[in-house]
């Protein structure tokens, strides 16, 4: 199946966070790869991290495919802050 | 910074000030009724508003003593402790000692000076005796903070790291009330350097089961850090409550992972891995621990894993906590939702200044607009004029303050020196919403503690003179103040003996105040009280009696364009009447010329004018008096005084003015006519200038002087040096060329 | 840049919070009651409240309660300022969704550190 990208609107904070859940949830039930393009996230908190675990989690277990992809500063300054770039096996890219 | 650090301070020292007359009023509210709660909650909030912002000033001193009266205000709250005359007492004088602390504290970065340190030290012993304390059980809030870090560190069979272990497992709610992991994380960093971190995913439920505002989130953290135990708990103060957090410190007893790693809700090898990983255990201690506890709960001889760590010497703040935050809710006294600005006296001074001018301008424009016979210009004209005087009644209302508060004041005083004298007094209050200028206000304060005080001293009988005149034993002394007439009335009335006329009038016989056979009325009797050097005491007391006040009163009253009226009857009683203006901003004046200049004598000392007949002319050039109609009239010419030029005109007229009973007359070319007119302050350069108050701007855009009368009759009656004269007519001649 | 809104009857107080959170890199802006707190709350973003808990007009608790209801401000996290910490303030601190407590008399440096405990500048 054709390859999806779910352009994360803007922040991924507790104000966004169950909007974002049901965006997530919508695109799982329609696609089965999905990259989610987080270039726009210019603030994440926890909840939004508990949301990209829970997305990737819960397409793995309907073998299904997302990948995280253009990450922001902040997404990347908090994967880092939890030790947890590695945790999505997804190539994160430094940015300058 | 350290500027606005200094206003703060400035601003600390008036919420101060106001917060403790309020404490006061309401102690003194408590000797009349000790039951009521919303004055004891007054004066708690007083000083526990006072406790809590001082301490953000650093202002130690203050927060140690305030803390103890709160303490006692605190059980009066609770009802452990009934107020009665002694705690009040101790009160009131706390509130004097916290305001001297504040004004210390606001004023110098010194350490407490002897005096106020002994000070508070008493009064701390009151407190406590009043608590039922001794002295020695008082604590202060940071002995009582103080926690002593119990961690058992044990070399030998302690694990081989130098790594702190958090283990943090967040509650449900923590993101809904505003907090992120994240945030506590980040403050980690700051205190030390996180070793390890292994963020806990797996509490995450699949999208379907997600409530994306609750967090599932836990941490396993190795830090380094040199802070304390104490200080790395106090990181993860706020969630406290909602979340399991361990920590270890380094080196900790291999039994005290254990317990950690058997409470946790994860697997064992799990999280002993991580440990293994965040460098707190190796491998190597953690199979031998593992292996022990086997063997423990083999034998069935498990030590519940929360006693453990309670063994383990993880201290539990709450207990602290408890003893330091156990005071309760303050209900607010809500006085009428008051809304207020706080306005610079100076920015309002500034504006009133401006109306006035305006005033001016637009009577100059009228003026024009009248001359210009052009009706709509006058119409739009008279229709600003109108609003102008409004603007200017507005503006000067703006600076009009109640009179209550210092009425207020005098509850204290009324209270202390009643008890000084051995008498009982009370003091009632009426009218004290009554508004009147600030300026007035500020000036009034000493002339009316005088009068009180010699009410209280010479007017009202001691409880045994009272009982055997069978008036009741407590004595009354009312303050009152209303409007009248475009004028503040403010009356101090006591019930007691009343003035003896006849004893007044040999008195001032004998001090040569009066002559042989002149005949006064009761009013001028009475008014001798207010002659210097006369004092009907017979004995001289502290408080007043001295012979000199009553006068300085008279003075102080006339100086704000006030006058002082005395009624009195033997036995029942003495009302002391002050009439003052509204304000002080705006004059009624008599407009006068010298040539070109013009002057300004306050209307109201204004008793008559007359022509000088050219006989008086010619005969007062050499001498300094006239007579008038058979009286001896001293004067002074301000054609000399302002040093005019040109010495000889057709026709001048005399100026009849009156100050303090003295008559003296003012010789000037021209008579004007009156005016209302707004006073403009002299500036600093002015300041040592006599006889001179204040300038004016006329419709004509000119500046006039506004003489100092009281300065005029006394050098009238005077003529002394010419020195002075010569300064004072040149700044004079400045500022009318101005 | 973090904002936190700082919310106490004392002006002198809030002054001296304001010097010491500015000088650490916050953004401030300061309320006398909860009424004037909550007119403060018009879309602004702010990052924490600390308030007062005992103010005239409108006090602490009914502010953080009504700011709770408004939803552009429903997760701001609050420090609460009281010398009250005792059981029923604190339970009625918790129903308002107040979780962070600080013990009036406090010195600037101890509200630097429970604020960036919560949000760093």
């Amino acid at each position: 199946m054709k390859e999806f990208i779910l352009e994360v609107p803007g922040d991924m904070t507790i104000y966004e966070a169950a909007e974002m859940k049901e965006i997530f949830e919508k695109t799982l039930s329609k696609n089965d790869d999905i990259n989610v393009n987080l270039s726009n996230v210019s603030e994440i908190d926890s909840s939004g991290l508990q949301l990209m675990v829970s997305l990737r989690e819960t397409a793995l277990k309907s073998k299904k495919t997302v990948a995280y992809v253009a990450h922001s500063q902040a997404v990347i300054d908090l994967l880092d802050l939890f030790d947890m770039t590695s945790h999505f096996g997804d190539p994160v890219v430094m940015k300058k | 910074m350290s500027d606005e650090m200094e206003a703060a301070k400035q601003g600390f020292q008036i919420e101060a000030e106001e917060l403790l007359e309020d404490m006061e009023e309401a102690l003194l509210h408590l000797e009349n009724e000790p039951d009521d709660m919303d004055s004891v909650n007054a004066v708690f909030r007083a000083a526990h508003t006072i406790k809590g912002t001082a301490g953000v000033f650093g202002f130690d001193d203050v927060v140690t003593f305030t803390h103890v009266a709160e303490s006692l205000l605190d059980m009066i709250r609770d009802e452990e402790i009934k107020i009665n005359n002694e705690i009040i007492a101790a009160l009131l004088q706390s509130g004097d000692h916290m305001a001297a602390l504040v004004n210390f504290v606001v004023e110098s970065d010194d350490a407490l000076p002897a005096d106020l340190l002994k000070t508070s030290k008493e009064l701390i012993q009151v407190l406590n005796e009043c608590m039922g304390k001794s002295s020695e059980s008082v604590a202060s809030d940071s002995e009582v903070v103080e926690v002593v870090e119990q961690i058992e560190r044990d070399n030998t069979v302690g694990a081989d790291n130098d790594n702190w272990h958090i283990s943090l497992r967040f509650g449900l709610e923590v993101l809904k009330s505003g907090m992120d992991p994240q945030s506590f994380i980040k403050y980690l960093k700051r205190i030390g350097t996180i070793v390890s971190i292994n963020t806990l995913v797996e509490n995450i439920p699949l999208l379907e089961d997600m409530d994306a505002e609750e967090c599932y989130l836990g941490f396993e953290i190795g830090l380094d850090t040199e802070e304390s135990k104490e200080s790395i708990e106090s990181v993860f103060d706020f969630v406290r409550e909602d979340c399991q957090i361990r920590i270890l410190p380094p080196n900790s007893l291999i039994s005290e992972y254990l317990a950690l790693i058997q409470e946790l809700p994860e697997e064992d090898t799990m999280l002993g891995e991580m440990l293994v990983k965040s460098k707190v255990l190796t491998a190597k201690e953690l199979q031998g621990a593992l292996n022990a506890q086997k063997v423990i709960s083999d034998s069935g001889n498990v030590k519940p894993l929360g006693e453990m760590l309670v063994d383990a010497g993880v201290v539990d703040k709450n207990v602290v906590e408890a003893a330091v935050e156990k005071q309760q809710t303050v209900r607010r006294i809500k006085k009428g939702d008051v809304k207020s600005v706080r306005v610079d006296a100076d920015k309002l001074d500034a504006l009133i200044n401006l109306v006035g001018e305006l005033v001016i301008a637009n009577s100059s424009s009228f003026l024009l607009a009248e001359r210009s016979e052009n009706p709509e210009l006058m119409e739009a004209n008279s229709i600003t004029a109108r609003l102008v005087e409004e603007i200017r009644d507005s503006a000067l209302r703006l600076r009009m303050v109640q009179i209550g508060a210092t009425f207020t004041k005098f509850q204290r005083v009324v209270r202390d020196v009643s008890r000084d004298l051995g008498k009982n007094i009370e003091l009632t209050i009426i009218g004290a919403e009554t508004e009147l200028d600030k300026t007035v206000v500020e000036k009034i304060g000493d002339p009316l503690m005088h009068l009180v005080r010699n009410s209280m001293d010479h007017g009202i009988e001691t409880p045994e003179e009272r009982q055997q005149k069978s008036k009741s034993l407590q004595g009354n002394l009312k303050l009152s103040a209303y409007h009248d007439s475009g004028s503040i009335v403010i009356e101090v009335t006591d019930d007691g003996k009343g003035l003896d006329k006849e004893k007044l009038i040999s008195k001032a016989l004998e001090k040569g105040l009066i002559k042989e056979n002149q005949t006064l009325t009761d009013s001028e009797a009475y008014r001798l009280i207010f002659e210097a050097g006369l004092s009907t005491a017979k004995e001289v007391t502290n408080i007043s009696g001295r012979g000199v006040g009553m006068d300085v009163v008279r003075r102080n009253i006339e100086a704000l364009r006030g006058t002082i009226d005395v009624e009195s009857e033997i036995d029942v009683g003495t009302t002391i009447s002050i009439r003052l203006p509204l304000t002080l901003a705006i004059i009624d004046g008599f407009l006068v010329g010298v040539e070109k200049a013009s002057y300004v004598i306050p209307l109201d000392m204004v008793i008559e004018c007359v022509e000088l007949s050219e006989e008086d002319r010619v005969a007062s050039m050499d001498r300094n008096y006239i007579s008038l109609r058979g009286e001896v009239l001293p004067f002074i010419r301000l054609r000399e005084m302002f040093a005019h030029e040109t010495d000889s005109v057709t026709r001048e007229n005399i100026v009849v003015v009156q100050y303090a009973g003295r008559k003296a007359g003012i010789v000037v070319d021209e008579l004007l006519g009156e005016l209302q007119t707004v006073i403009k302050p002299l500036g600093k350069i002015f300041s040592q200038l006599s006889g001179i108050s204040g300038s004016t701007i006329l419709g004509s855009g000119d500046v006039a002087v506004i003489l100092d009368v009281a300065a005029l009759v006394n050098r009238a009656a005077n003529q002394e040096s010419s020195a002075m004269l010569t300064t004072s007519s040149e700044a004079a001649l400045q500022l009318t060329s101005n | 840049m973090a904002t936190i809104l700082v919310v106490d009857d004392s002006a002198s107080l809030r002054q001296v919070v304001a010097i010491s959170l500015k000088g650490a890199g916050y953004d401030v802006i300061e309320a006398g009651d909860g009424q004037q707190a909550l007119s403060k709350l018009d879309g602004t973003k702010i990052n924490l409240v600390v308030s007062d808990v005992n103010m005239p007009v409108m006090d602490g608790l009914t502010f953080v309660t009504e700011m709770k209801k408004l939803p552009k401000y429903k997760f701001t996290p609050v420090i609460m300022l009281t010398t009250e910490a005792g059981g029923d303030m604190k339970e009625r601190g918790k129903a308002a969704g107040v979780k962070a407590w600080v013990v009036k008399p406090f010195k600037p440096d101890q509200m630097l550190s429970a604020v960036s405990k919560l949000i760093l500048p």
